[in-house]
């Protein structure tokens, strides 16, 4: 698949795209980057100013606290524009590193800006996605503050689940979700200890069956209950996903 | 007052082992040893629970010794 065929297929799985939007976009500059796992993508505090999309692996938004301890915010894969919000705040209020090697590309605030004062249907479709990762961002502050252990872990695999399955990023026995207990923890609010136990249940009961990094949803409606997981947050064009 | 520690059974499927750890008679926190189930922890402890100025640490250590030297200063530095 061809990059621009990626963040093509990202937004088509929130909003139609015309000939002409798809046009403007595969005519956007793009600089292109591979960072190994783990790397800055782009560093807190820095200044943006370029949008990045991530092309293939993964990647997240993360922010450091105190005592070097530091908070996942968001999950990210091929196609996503993590930093989309850098076109009009371009101080970096949070980084995006890399949590597998990841290949990025760089298209500048500027070409964005001068193709969607052509493109207003273009640029309704950027507001969208920005206002659907707001809605996002409030579903984690919900699971960080009001669910328990296990409700959180599980409410992050759906979430995972569902959106590579709107990519096409998953296969039939499963998707790959290559975090550590620590990063998992991390994005959860978690002790690396309590995502390990909690895991292991969801193994037992047979929500997940889990090899390596390869992950396969046991048991649909179990899990999405355990989670407290509805996917309207998401916004997806699709119908709800089969149980 | 030195701490005085105690062991105790979680009720953990895997992580049974723990100590209660007391300073001048009260509950300060409660460690648990980490099963082989926790691969490359395993045999590390970990703070379950922490009384007053521990709570919300979730901490672990290499040794038992470890951990109560963490929660002996944690306690001195929180009385001042």
């Amino acid at each position: 698949m061809q990059d621009y065929d990626r963040i093509i297929r990202r937004l088509e799985t929130i909003s139609k795209l015309g000939d002409s939007e798809k046009e403007a976009l595969r005519a956007l500059p793009m600089r292109r980057k591979a960072f190994a796992e783990n790397a800055d993508i782009i560093s807190e505090d820095s200044r943006a100013t370029e949008c990045c999309v991530i092309l293939d692996g993964m990647a997240a938004r993360y922010k450091h606290v105190a005592k070097g301890r530091r908070s996942i915010l968001s999950i990210h894969f091929a196609g996503d524009l993590p930093d989309l919000q850098g076109l009009h705040l371009a101080h970096m209020d949070h980084g995006i590193s890399a949590l597998t090697p990841v290949r990025v590309g760089f298209i500048s605030h500027e070409t964005i800006k001068a193709t969607i004062a052509t493109h207003q249907q273009l640029e309704n479709v950027l507001m969208r996605y920005a206002l659907i990762d707001a809605s996002i961002f409030r579903q984690w502050i919900a699971n960080l503050s009001r669910r328990t252990a296990l409700e959180r872990i599980a409410h992050i695999f759906c979430e995972v689940y569902v959106r590579m399955s709107a990519l096409g990023l998953s296969a039939p026995d499963g998707f790959r979700l290559p975090m550590t207990q620590a990063e998992l923890g991390d994005a959860a609010g978690l002790s690396p200890v309590h995502v390990n136990r909690v895991m292991q249940r969801m193994r037992k009961d047979g929500l997940i069956i889990s090899r390596g990094d390869l992950h396969a949803v046991g048991d649909w409606d179990r899990l999405s209950n355990a989670a407290d997981f509805d996917e309207n947050y998401l916004h997806l064009r699709r119908d709800p996903i089969a149980a | 007052m030195p701490l005085e520690i105690r062991p105790v059974e979680l009720n953990d499927e895997h992580d049974r082992e723990g100590r209660l750890v007391f300073q001048d008679g009260r509950l300060a926190a409660i460690l648990s040893r980490l099963s082989d189930q926790h691969a490359a922890r395993s045999g590390r402890w970990f703070l379950e629970y922490g009384a007053g100025p521990l709570a919300s640490c979730n901490q672990e250590f290499d040794t038992l010794e470890a951990a109560a030297n963490w929660v002996e200063h944690n306690l001195k530095e929180a009385e001042h």
